[in-house]
């Protein structure tokens, strides 16, 4: 249930963090009713952040799951007849051993962060991320080279990341959308 | 204690993954969002988006459709190639499956448009939009077909059936194809997912004639009320949650 | 109908170079099971995929079934029947449908012939069973039931008893032996189990790096081996120099004898003593290259550092 976030767009994410944080939001009246003060964030950096990690946790823990799943118990067990404190196995056997995982969600976080766009079309309104670049230049200002230009940084950019998370993790990478 | 914290911690990201959807599902059926649930309860929004917007559910669904017997038709036979023959080629052939996925839907649709805008009577078709959603799912349909034909050995199961006479066609569908059944069903309702709530490439590509259900979304979330919107998501959530539900139960039927 | 299989001029190398048989000519006779023995790479899997038609030979190389050329049919042509080693059952048929599936190709499916192929592999009722219900060798005899079914000419295992436990193997060898002298059916046999050559082969042919270095009956591998791997390779063999003698003198375990100290042909310590029910196997220290292996039933107790007096069973000792 944690992962079905991965299969909404974008706008209604950021739909979402409108009605939490916008100026009808939940968390408006929530410190309206608290502190006399309406705190409306959705429209900046504080709200589009919100929307990038309410798609981005799902595609973590799907790639750290599929991990954890296939480490081997005996491992932490030989590591605690050992000796070694809770603390002390999660260092030296938890995150080395999911580290590819690690690194590999990270990489995914990135790269699907960067080529967002339903988030960013809905809440940034005065922000402006790459692919609302390209989207004005090209609907707004015909400025089909620029546009294009910058799709191909933006696509290369995504494309390298992802590779390395590929080689880092294997081919359970998560959607990106 | 650790444990505690643990569970503390897990179901606080769950909080803040489910509550937004809880809050959208509610403002939709709310007589007044400003009011809230004092206002009471009505489906009096969902009736009006479905005037306003029905066809955008239709087209939706007819797109899905159309992609997942496109991806059908182009993707199995793709993978069977690719599990049988392991060569770089086939690898090279692979990489560059995956790449409209990891090329942000944006780009792709751009990529589209330079490229066939031209072609008037395309552009402005629904083909087009299904032209963007095949690129997009097609890699998901090749890579879990591929994932259960290289699991098995493929190999000698069609050196056994060969050697009782069967020729390639006989091969394929009484061998190939039944045990590869689990990767087609499981390609089958990730393309269908993901072509419903596709709206990068979409929204690029659509004109006001051919608009899926998460572009009627954006329009809604930008011109109409907040109820409105709400009710469309409420709709959304209806269409999509189910097929997510499906996917979820093949993934752990598969693991055991 | 079994037909004599011939193989002229055949040789293998494959498209990334490696060169798995050197050329070889071969004949089969009617009815015969012909075992192809030798170690993981020798070429025999290579050989029987040759002889089923899922490799070419080089040229000009040809495959004869009688006098039937087959080089240029494919496996689905030349109604051989294939054992694999991993038995290669269709996991989405039950196994009637495995057991019956070469009679649907020709349109020839019944029922009842079905039943028939089952009840000859000891595999009565068990039709409707599907694939991953059963044990290994379970499997391995709905895989004989399923080759058979065809009536085919020559009947191919491709080590179809190495993924099963040793005690199964055993069994199942027997009914393999009595299934292909009941048939009088052609067989070609690959294995890497010495033992099970032996008990299931008319005739071995013992191969090594692709190519063929002796073929004859088991007791003419067993007893007159023609080079020092094929010695080697059936049973054990002791090497020793005996009598200040220049060359190595080649003797079976079993053929040799503890003797008083008078009546010895050589002597040495005792290395390891290993009683394995039947008999006890002695490792003996007597100076040459290896260590003497000494086969012997006497029931007494051995120890390690013991003086043991040797002969060999005359006319046991081999030359090559």
């Amino acid at each position: 249930m944690l992962t079905f976030p991965l299969a909404f767009p974008g706008v209604v994410v950021g739909f979402m963090v409108i009605l939490l944080a916008g100026r009808q939001g939940l968390i408006g009246t929530l410190t309206q009713w608290a502190f006399g003060e309406n705190l409306v964030f959705a429209y900046s950096m504080a709200g589009l952040f919100l929307g990038y990690l309410y798609f981005s946790i799902p595609r973590v823990i799907l790639t750290v799951m599929a991990a954890a799943e296939k480490l081997d118990p005996k491992l932490e067990e030989a590591a605690r007849s050992l000796g070694a404190s809770p603390w002390r196995v999660v260092m030296d056997v938890l995150i080395p051993g999911l580290k590819p995982a690690l690194i590999s969600a990270g990489a995914i976080c990135f790269a699907t962060s960067m080529g967002a766009f339903g988030t960013a079309f809905t809440l940034a309104t005065r922000i402006n991320v790459l692919p609302i670049t390209i989207y004005t230049e090209f609907t707004n200002y015909a400025n089909f080279s620029i546009a294009a230009a910058l799709s191909i940084v933006l696509g290369v950019l995504t494309w390298l990341v992802l590779n390395l998370a590929r080689t880092f993790a294997g081919s359970t990478v998560a959607a990106a959308a | 204690m650790r444990f505690y914290l643990q569970l503390a911690f897990t179901l606080l990201v769950t909080a803040f993954l489910i509550v937004p959807v809880v809050m959208s599902i509610l403002a939709g059926v709310t007589e007044n969002f400003f009011i809230g649930l004092k206002s009471g309860l009505t489906l009096r929004w969902i009736g009006e988006v479905w005037e306003l917007y029905a066809r955008t559910v239709y087209f939706s669904i007819g797109i899905a459709l159309a992609c997942l017997v496109v991806t059908l038709v182009l993707g199995v036979p793709a993978a069977y190639v690719l599990a049988r023959a392991q060569n770089r080629w086939t690898r090279a052939f692979e990489e560059l499956l995956v790449l409209p996925v990891a090329v942000p839907g944006l780009a792709t649709a751009l990529a589209l448009i330079l490229f066939y805008g031209q072609l008037r009577a395309f552009r402005a078709s629904w083909t087009f939009i299904l032209v963007g959603h095949v690129l997009f799912t097609l890699p998901f349909m090749v890579r879990s077909v591929l994932a259960v034909m290289a699991a098995i050995d493929l190999g000698t199961l069609e050196d056994a059936a060969a050697s009782l006479g069967a020729r390639f066609a006989q091969r394929f569908f009484h061998v190939v194809l039944p045990n590869a059944r689990p990767g087609i069903i499981a390609g089958s309702l990730m393309v269908v997912t993901l072509s419903m709530g596709e709206f990068n490439i979409t929204w690029m590509l659509h004109t006001p004639l051919t608009q899926t259900l998460p572009v009627g979304l954006a329009d809604s979330y930008a011109s109409m009320r907040l109820e409105i919107g709400s009710a469309y998501t409420v709709i959304f959530f209806f269409m999509i949650v189910p097929l997510l539900i499906a996917l979820q139960w093949l993934a752990e039927r598969t693991v055991r | 109908m079994t037909a004599m299989i011939r193989l002229a001029r055949v040789a293998k190398t494959f498209p990334d170079g490696t060169r798995a048989l050197k050329r070889l000519d071969l004949e089969i006779a009617d009815g015969e099971t012909l075992v192809l023995l030798g170690p993981s790479g020798c070429g025999k899997t290579t050989l029987l995929r040759i002889v089923a038609g899922l490799e070419m030979p080089d040229e000009p190389g040809r495959v004869f079934f009688g006098s039937e050329d087959m080089t240029a049919l494919p496996i689905e042509r030349r109604n051989v029947g294939m054992v694999f080693q991993s038995y290669a059952l269709f996991p989405n048929m039950s196994v009637a449908e495995n057991v019956g599936y070469g009679l649907r190709i020709r349109r020839e499916l019944t029922p009842a012939k079905v039943d028939e192929l089952l009840a000859l592999v000891h595999l009565d009722g068990f039709g409707a069973r599907r694939v991953d219900q059963l044990s290994g060798g379970q499997r391995q005899r709905v895989a004989l039931a399923r080759a058979l079914a065809v009536r085919p000419r020559a009947l191919l295992l491709d080590e179809p008893l190495t993924a099963l436990d040793a005690k199964l193997r055993e069994q199942l060898r027997i009914d393999i032996d009595r299934l292909l002298r009941s048939l009088a059916i052609t067989a070609v046999y690959v294995t890497h189990d010495q033992s099970e050559a032996m008990a299931l082969g008319d005739r071995i042919a013992v191969m090594q790096a692709g190519e063929i270095v002796q073929i004859g009956t088991p007791r003419d591998i067993y007893y007159q081996p023609r080079t020092a791997f094929v010695a080697d390779f059936i049973g054990t063999m002791n090497r020793l120099r005996l009598n200040g003698a220049a060359r190595e003198s080649l003797f079976r375990p079993e053929d040799t004898r503890i003797v008083p100290q008078g009546q010895a042909q050589f002597s040495g310590t005792i290395a390891s003593v290993f009683f394995l029910g039947d008999h006890t196997r002695l490792m003996v220290e007597c100076g040459g290259t290896q260590l003497v292996t000494v086969e012997t039933t006497q029931r007494r107790q051995f120890a390690v550092g013991e003086r043991l007096h040797l002969a060999v069973e005359p006319g046991a000792l081999l030359s090559l």
